[in-house]
């Protein structure tokens, strides 16, 4: 999840909608922020399937493909860590905190019920 | 009616990650290296170390850097109860992770292995609580069963 700021209030990047284009326009802070992870982690030598958008505000989905147990720790920790300092670079925040809204969807929350 | 495979196939046991080797480090224009480990609040943490220091250290007998054992028992600057702020563990780069850190220019990060720096009674300098080779007893307990038909994958 990428946000402008965190103080006094937390404030996505924006709202957009799940995998839709809106959410990676050109000239972007997060359109820039995402290329520039997938560009690090392919860089650095981890296999990038796709990155998307997720249905949050500012959330956002990188995919880095199946690898052996101890790898794929080691690699999400890198990715991590390439996540939080691209976002930085870029004068955001990135988190993957489960809960940071309390009203829609995050990666701990799939968002209010649904009325059928 | 038979239906093909969708999707790109992967399979068990073959590496799709490519690291860099510790020979190439000044090839690709590394000045410094994090070595790197998380504890058990999802920190990530690292020391950086000048290049020189860190190829100094590995024509050491035993490199490795020293962490104190409280490591795994700090939240933030509080001491969680069993812990003290005595005594050492040994933290030793895993070579097999080097990776370069295009987000941080001039950048290495290695993981490591925590180990005791003097061997217990048990003679193993395991450390129980370091996350890597928590996960690693797991994948070979798992083997260990496999192989004696206990667990079927």
């Amino acid at each position: 999840m990428l946000l402008k700021s965190t103080e006094p209030e937390i404030v996505p990047v924006d709202y957009h909608d799940w995998s839709r284009s809106n959410a990676t326009l050109a000239g972007s802070v997060a359109s820039k922020v995402l290329e520039e992870i997938a560009d690090c982690l392919q860089t650095a030598g981890l296999k990038l399937e796709m990155y998307h958008a997720e249905a949050g505000p500012g959330q956002y989905e990188v995919v880095t493909g199946p690898m052996e147990p101890l790898e794929a720790a080691d690699a999400l920790v890198f990715t991590r860590e390439t996540i939080y300092n691209v976002a930085n670079k870029h004068g955001c925040k990135a988190t993957l905190a489960p809960r940071v809204f309390d009203n829609t969807c995050q990666y701990g929350f799939l968002g209010p019920p649904m009325k059928y | 009616m038979s239906v093909k495979p969708y999707g790109v196939q992967y399979k068990p046991g073959i590496s799709t990650s490519p690291k860099i080797s510790v020979n190439d480090l000044e090839a690709y224009g590394i000045r410094y290296v994090r070595i790197t480990w998380v504890d058990l609040i999802n920190n990530i943490r690292y020391r950086v170390l000048s290049l020189s220091y860190f190829r100094r250290l590995l024509e050491s007998e035993r490199p490795g850097i020293s962490v104190p054992r409280v490591v795994f028992g700090l939240i933030n600057l509080q001491i969680a109860e069993g812990f003290a702020p005595i005594g050492e563990y040994l933290y030793v780069p895993d070579l097999n992770t080097m990776r370069i850190c295009p987000y941080a220019e001039g950048h290495a990060s290695v993981f490591g292995w925590f180990q005791e720096k003097v061997p217990p009674p048990s003679g193993s300098l395991e450390v129980e609580l370091c996350p890597r080779t928590l996960l690693k007893k797991v994948l070979q307990y798992v083997q260990f069963h496999v192989i004696h038909g206990v667990l079927q994958l």
